[in-house]
């Protein structure tokens, strides 16, 4: 009778128990912290440029005064000879506006070969933009130890949307 | 603990009968009583269920290493451990490279705190699948005696414990060092979460009855977007629940059971919230200080000095940490980080809202960077404010489509959003519209002298229309907003509905007269529904924002057919029959925001692995 009153007791005593016992104390099993990834932007790799797109549009969100969403195809760079965190970051400079958008890309871990680079959720807070196009310049760039290495540079068009 | 009180001697019984009386002490200043504490654990083991280790939004990044480096005594950041540097929401003052959310930091730094002490002697893996199933352990002991049936409780709950805890053994794997952080920042967010449903509870059961106090407690984590935000640790959780704590204090203080200094400390209590908040995120605590501080000294019996005193002195107090921050990093106790101006550093220029960041969705530096900012130079410039405030009323008064969008109905940013409405994010809150016609039925003006001659829920109901009306005019300019999934910068509104539909007529009658139909509908949905949607969108092969799309359409639907039935009920339409077709509908709405809940949780944003090792990734 009383067994069943001190269940809860026995319960918690044996999860307790082996907590410690699987624990570094006395290595039951061994579930010791893997190291960290490299910290983002250590490392090295080398990031050749295959295409980058000429155009992208400029899309009014669809609310009044709410901005425009930016939609620029990816860019696709090779990768290899990869080591450690090494970043690569795809920016859009629209200089008669005064914006910037970038997407920084982690490559540690598995990401050698074809890379697809994308420019993601950019939205632009201007009320209205009242010409039909704009030029912007598209930037790839390598980020490995607070270094930067410019891998593209070119201009992009982008068309307004009525 | 039966088998030791019984062997040993009296000295260790009365050593029992302390440590119990403390507990049940602390139970009721934290808790308030069983029923809260039960709803603490209950709302704990859900959440973590639904916990992914892991970055899912990327200012989150800025925070972490805040965290970082505040366990390292500094508040500068020194190197970027996640993300860039550049992440969304970091400043710079002479050269030093500063985070954000401060407050949220320091509440998480025990939480760090305690993890790296824990982690020298079990593993954290092991760790969080003991505590989820000692978690069990105690909700069904705390079950088992609220129905009566504590032997079969507390045998089949050890069991379950036991066998869940060795499920969680085989199946852990190790956690990188880089994670204990975001474990910590996350960990932090979900027990304030539990907390805050206690909060609710307490609230909403001392407004109405305990059984519409236990229905928007768990309303609040398991079908509310409140349960989506917990284990994703940004600001909102935080000020939700201190907004709420804040609440119930101001509430307790205009009970007529408690007069003079017990008023009083009730009172100066609900302003300590302030002071946490404004350290969290200074816009906010501004609103929660008008919103609290209005309410309160309209209502208050007393404005005496003596009194004032108090309230500012605790008001004071509270604000020291945020004024210390403030000194050490721009050397002005009123300028918050966020208003210093923004790092820009080697790669992002943070003119417009673009994010650097590769995991998770997008975020919003436009807010964090632009707008905001341009409230001035400090929280205690109410120009910036005004200036806000006055935007605000022009986007509700000339952009109807943004208003529905936000509100109502979402629109999208393009074709793989997933992004929802407040009324798509939770039906549930169709029930206000019968609410309206109740007022219009009472009458006006005898709802007014009602209102008055009932303190608590006057103080409280205004601070509520206060609170709710600054935080839509001082975020409806952003609004909608990508990223935003469930318009997670009025977050606080869902509670603040939610306390609104429990008071509702209509749904005072279903808990009290189709409880059953409620609990059955509900329960098949989620359990049978929620497996036909998943094999359905699956089988289908429909994208995450389309699956989002089809269940908001869904839940709008649903939405306004309980609008339709409460609004029937409130004119008069109040058969068994109408009461039970009300008991269904409500349990569909709130099977569609758990449901959400769940399938977010496992298939729409699949971040990181989960927290218990032994739920399946998709």
């Amino acid at each position: 009778m009383d067994v069943q009153r001190s269940l809860p007791a026995l319960a918690a005593g044996v999860i307790l128990v082996v907590s410690v016992l699987s624990g570094p104390l006395f290595g039951a099993v061994d579930l010791s912290p893997t190291e960290s990834r490299a910290a983002p932007g250590d490392g090295s790799a080398t990031v050749g440029v295959v295409s980058v797109p000429d155009g992208g549009r400029l899309a009014p969100t669809g609310y009044t005064d709410a901005g425009y969403l930016l939609s620029l195809p990816a860019a696709t760079v090779r990768v290899s000879n990869l080591s450690g965190n090494p970043m690569v970051v795809y920016k859009l400079r629209i200089r008669e506006v005064g914006y910037v958008a970038s997407t920084t890309h982690f490559l540690g871990g598995e990401h050698e070969g074809q890379q697809a680079l994308t420019l993601e959720g950019a939205v632009l807070n201007r009320t209205s933009l009242p010409r039909e196009s704009y030029r912007g310049e598209l930037l790839v760039l390598k980020r490995t130890h607070e270094h930067e290495t410019v891998l593209h540079r070119g201009n992009v068009t982008l068309r307004v949307d009525p | 603990m039966s088998v030791t009180t019984r062997a040993v001697r009296p000295a260790v019984h009365a050593v029992g009968r302390k440590l119990t009386a403390h507990w049940v002490r602390f139970r009721t200043v934290a808790f308030g009583d069983r029923v809260g504490y039960t709803l603490f654990l209950g709302s704990l083991a859900f959440l973590v269920c639904t916990w992914r280790i892991g970055v899912f939004i990327n200012d989150t990044n800025t925070v972490l290493n805040t965290l970082v480096a505040v366990e390292r005594g500094h508040l500068y950041l020194e190197t970027a451990h996640y993300g860039g540097l550049d992440a969304p929401g970091t400043h710079v003052v002479d050269g030093m490279v500063y985070g954000r959310n401060y407050g949220q930091v320091f509440l998480a730094l025990p939480f760090l705190v305690a993890l790296r002490a824990i982690s020298s002697i079990v593993y954290p893996p092991i760790a969080i699948a003991a505590g989820w199933s000692l978690l069990l352990l105690a909700l069904s002991r705390a079950l088992g005696t609220r129905f009566g049936y504590p032997r079969t409780a507390a045998a089949s709950g050890s069991l379950v414990a036991v066998l869940t805890f060795g499920a969680g053994v085989l199946t852990a794997s190790p956690l990188a060092t880089d994670r204990f952080p975001v474990v910590a920042l996350q960990a932090s967010t979900v027990v304030m979460t539990a907390f805050a449903t206690v909060v609710v509870y307490r609230l909403a059961s001392a407004r109405t009855t305990r059984r519409a106090g236990v229905a928007a407690a768990v309303a609040y984590v398991v079908v509310l977007p409140t349960g989506f935000w917990a284990s994703i640790p940004k600001r909102h959780a935080l000020t939700t629940g201190l907004l709420l704590v804040s609440l119930y204090l101001l509430h307790r203080a205009r009970e007529t059971a408690h007069t003079g200094n017990d008023s009083l400390r009730y009172r100066a209590g609900a302003y300590v919230p302030v002071g946490m908040t404004t350290w969290v995120h200074a816009p906010e605590g501004f609103l929660l200080l008008t919103a609290v501080g209005a309410a309160d000294l309209l209502t208050a019996r007393s404005n005496a000095p003596r009194e004032l005193v108090a309230v500012a002195g605790v008001l004071f107090l509270s604000l020291v940490p945020f004024f210390l921050t403030n000194y050490f990093i721009a050397g002005n106790p009123i300028q918050p980080p966020r208003f210093t101006p923004p790092f820009e550093g080697a790669v992002t220029n943070a003119t417009a809202g673009a994010d650097g960041g590769g995991d998770g969705s997008g975020s919003t530096a436009s807010l964090a960077g632009g707008s905001i900012l341009a409230l001035g130079t400090s929280v205690l410039e109410p120009v910036g404010f005004l200036d806000r405030f006055s935007k605000g009323l022009c986007v509700l008064l000339k952009s109807p489509d943004r208003v529905v969008d936000t509100f109502l109905l979402s629109d999208g940013f393009g074709s793989d959003d997933r992004n929802m409405a407040i009324l798509e994010s939770a039906p549930v809150l169709g029930a206000l519209v019968g609410a309206g016609v109740g007022i219009r039925r009472i009458g006006f003006r005898q709802t007014l002298t009602r209102l008055w001659s009932d303190r608590p829920r006057t103080a409280v109901d205004a601070a509520v229309v206060v609170y709710a009306s600054l935080s839509i005019l001082l975020y409806i300019p952003s609004l909608p907003l990508h990223a935003q999934i469930t318009v997670r910068y009025l977050l606080p509104l869902y509670p603040l509905a939610l306390l609104a539909v429990v008071e509702t007529a209509a749904l005072r009658s279903v808990l009290a007269d189709a409880r059953r139909t409620l609990l059955w509908t509900y329960a098949g949905v989620v359990l049978v529904g929620s497996q036909l949607f998943l094999a359905g969108i699956v089988l289908l092969n429909v994208t995450h924002g389309g699956a989002v799309r089809i269940e908001s359409h869904l839940a709008l639907g649903i939405a306004a057919l309980l609008a339709a039935w409460t609004l029937g009920y409130s004119l008069g339409a109040d058969s068994d029959r109408s009461l039970r077709t009300g008991a269904v509908l409500l349990g569909l709405a709130a099977a569609a925001g758990t449901v959400f809940l769940l399938v977010s949780a496992w298939w729409y944003f699949p971040y990181g692995p989960f927290a218990l090792p032994f739920v399946p990734q998709p």
